[in-house]
């Protein structure tokens, strides 16, 4: 029998706490092999992973359609990515509906030429435990995590702006450009 | 074990208990997970539009804006 059922059940409750503060807790260093790693899906719904632009500067948007600040982020990202594709950068934008046509719904709405790819709220966003929904990684050539944005307020567009543009400077300094 | 000492026992399991039920009902929500908080079905109010639009008089009256709450918008996105 328990002599003290208060401090059984205040310690069930610290111990409950302690590990949902370490559930989805990805590291700095394993973000980039998960999101190469992951089976996400195109519009087409064929299935897909990041590595598939191998060699290309990625920014991986994760947006989602009840985002307003994604769906004001995502015609900035589009116009970029139409401007940086032909250098060697792109813009995945990843969906996290839960209902993958309401996603695509909303791109097709918006005529986004940005390749737009699905994944739920169940996958990448849970494994690498979204701080903030827009959360923006930008991946250098070699599929490195360099910059993690949250949110798309003026000045972290600029930090995304500015960290793609000293990659494409970077690569085309190595192509002799 | 005394009559009284008994009591006090159910008494801390009887609080215990209370504890647990309340507690349940605590959740971190996490960024990504507020899809269904974020739907406009869970604004309170009967009429949203109105309420914008009243919302929208009243901080042009006042010159302030957000003195009655956070911005709407549902977007719950942080």
């Amino acid at each position: 029998m328990v002599r003290r059922p208060f401090l059984a059940v205040a310690g069930a409750f610290l111990a409950a706490g302690l590990s949902g503060a370490v559930i989805g807790d990805a590291t700095a260093d394993d973000r980039s092999a998960r999101l190469r790693a992951r089976e996400l899906t195109t519009v087409e719904g064929q299935p897909t992973t990041l590595a598939a632009w191998d060699g290309e500067i990625l920014v991986v948007n994760f947006w989602a359609s009840w985002c307003a600040p994604c769906r004001t982020e995502l015609a900035t990202l589009d116009e970029w990515n139409a401007e940086w594709v032909t250098r060697g950068a792109r813009v995945v934008a990843v969906s996290i509906d839960s209902d993958r046509a309401r996603a695509l719904r909303f791109a097709a709405d918006q005529e986004l030429d940005l390749t737009v790819l699905h994944d739920g709220p169940d996958g990448l966003a849970r494994e690498l435990d979204l701080p903030a929904v827009p959360t923006t990684y930008v991946l250098d050539r070699e599929g490195e995590v360099v910059l993690e944005v949250q949110g798309s307020g003026e000045r972290e567009l600029k930090r995304m702006r500015q960290a793609v543009e000293q990659l494409l400077a970077v690569r085309n300094e190595r192509a002799g450009l | 074990m005394s009559r009284r000492r008994a009591l006090r026992s159910a008494a801390q399991a009887a609080l215990a208990f209370m504890l647990l039920l309340v507690g349940a009902g605590c959740a971190t929500v996490r960024p990504y997970e507020k899809e269904h908080l974020a739907d406009p079905i869970m604004v309170s109010a009967a009429d949203t539009g109105v309420q914008m639009r009243e919302m929208k008089w009243l901080d042009a009256r006042e010159g302030s804006t957000g003195g009655v709450g956070g911005a709407g918008g549902g977007c719950a996105c942080k």
